[in-house]
């Protein structure tokens, strides 16, 4: 079954064609990997599946619903694009709980799971802004992850880790994927991508290539 | 309910940033240096007679000659961060829904315009320390500062208007005066906030310091009748003085106006600020 289905999606900034009349379907309960130089327009596509860009031409559905119908930004998606902006001054466990406060969904004792599921100590009072790039990175996937969502977008998820941290990732990667999720990421690593996923796409100039 | 609670908590989650941005401290530390200079100047003359202030100064403040602009260029200072994108934003805008996150920003403005005039308001009454007693009355050093020459005499930097101790009771004035320059502030915010999420930060931000400076252009053009069109002039209350000959707008004008204009900007950021995209802009 296809869980996000791109249909001809181009966007422009000026006179660069970003996304250039692109069309994909991404099945649901894979791993489906793109990779790509930098500027290649794979964090804007994630940007559009998300719905934090407006596209200039071309739709895209999340569980065949259209984007932008019924919904603005698609629900049940976990997401790391960018760098997360966490508080710094705040403990992983405090950064999670203000992120989960939002929906209020799910318990502390589940923000503690995702913690720990990443390697972290959820009861750890170390403030982020003390934190490694690396745990940081995990941090990152953990609030992708605490609400249980069944669509993960991860745009270059192993920034940053050292090869442990991506051992351990990767593992995650496998595991979620084994209970039924989704995830659509974007690596510089071929290695990372051959390694995880179902279905490979290689992009340049917003457009995929063979 | 899930919404409105989701909304509130979105919206002081930009409060909990403000420990991160110098900015705050700095425009708070600046406003207090300035009440200080005003208000505590009081002191030199309450000492001389030996009588306490009571703690109605706050309404005297918006008829001085600069401090309206002051706070209010502090305002916008505060607000020039909006539309408030920041690398969090994603992170919120995925569980919240873009429509949720506009409402949450919306209430950021209007907490904030509330925090800044009750912390206004507490440090005109502090400045006055240790020169305080409680009265529901104007109380003598008002009085005598606005009849007579004392001011000059001792150096005291506020001016004291008989007009305003004549038309309101201290009560009276102090809520006007409260609930204008909330309505000013809010009005500024939201100013700068719809014009930042649907033009630029850079139209929103020239549109305001425009605003904040007109009431300087206005007092210098003594043409009442542009005060009609002027929202950041209006919490001075010398305007709204029962018996006042010149053509200034009623208070319950400024009020409706303003109330309505915020209702506008609203409505218009709710509309098309979810249209906008989520980019991230650097902090201010």
């Amino acid at each position: 079954m296809c869980i996000v289905k791109v249909e001809n999606a181009t966007k422009i900034y000026g006179d660069h064609t970003v996304l250039n009349n692109l069309s994909i379907n991404f099945d649901a309960g894979c791993i489906h990997g793109i990779v790509g130089r930098n500027g290649s327009g794979k964090t804007v596509l994630f940007k559009a599946i998300c719905g934090f860009i407006k596209l200039n031409s071309g739709k895209i559905w999340i569980n065949q619903e259209q984007l932008g119908k019924k919904f603005d930004v698609p629900e049940q998606v976990g997401i790391i694009i960018e760098a997360p902006g966490f508080l710094p001054n705040y403990s992983a466990y405090g950064n999670l709980k203000l992120l989960a406060s939002i929906k209020n969904k799910i318990s502390p004792a589940q923000i503690k799971e995702a913690i720990a599921i990443v390697g972290l100590d959820p009861e750890s009072k170390k403030h982020v802004g003390k934190f490694s790039l690396g745990m940081r990175q995990r941090l990152g996937i953990a609030q992708a992850i605490m609400e249980d969502p069944q669509l993960l977008i991860f745009d270059e998820p192993f920034n940053g880790l050292d090869i442990a941290g991506v051992e351990d990732m990767r593992k995650l990667f496998l595991d979620l994927k084994k209970q039924g999720k989704t995830i659509i990421m974007a690596s510089h690593s071929s290695e990372d991508v051959n390694l995880l996923c179902d279905t490979v796409h290689k992009m340049d100039k917003g457009q995929w290539i063979e | 309910m899930d919404n409105i609670r989701s909304v509130l908590f979105l919206g002081t989650n930009n409060i909990r940033r403000w420990a991160y941005n110098p900015k705050y401290y700095t425009i708070a530390i600046l406003a207090v240096l300035w009440m200080h200079f005003i208000v505590g100047s009081l002191s030199s003359f309450t000492n001389s007679v030996g009588v306490n202030a009571t703690p109605w100064v706050f309404p005297f403040l918006f008829s001085q000659r600069y401090t309206p602009m002051l706070l209010m260029i502090g305002i916008i200072v505060i607000f020039s961060d909006a539309p408030f994108i920041n690398l969090s934003t994603p992170y919120e805008l995925i569980r919240s829904g873009k429509r949720n996150w506009v409402k949450a920003q919306i209430s950021y403005v209007v907490f904030t315009s509330f925090i800044w005039v009750v912390f206004l308001f507490i440090v005109s009454i502090l400045c006055l320390l240790p020169n305080l007693d409680f009265s529901w009355e104007w109380g003598k050093v008002y009085r005598t500062l606005a009849q007579t020459n004392a001011a000059a005499e001792f150096s005291v930097n506020l001016a004291v208007s008989y007009d305003i101790i004549l038309g309101f009771t201290p009560i009276q004035a102090t809520i006007y005066s409260f609930v204008l320059v909330f309505l000013e502030m809010t009005f500024l915010g939201m100013l700068i906030f719809t014009f930042s999420a649907v033009f630029s930060r850079s139209i929103a931000l020239f549109t305001s310091f425009i605003l904040a400076f007109m009431p300087a252009g206005l007092a210098l053009s003594g043409m009442p009748a542009f005060y009609y069109f002027t929202p950041t002039a209006w919490s001075d209350l010398l305007l709204f003085v029962p018996g006042n000959s010149l053509d200034y707008p009623p208070l319950n004008y400024c009020i409706l106006f303003l109330t309505i204009s915020i209702i506008v900007l609203i409505i218009i950021s709710i509309i098309l600020a979810p249209k906008k995209e989520t980019k991230v802009l650097l902090p201010v």
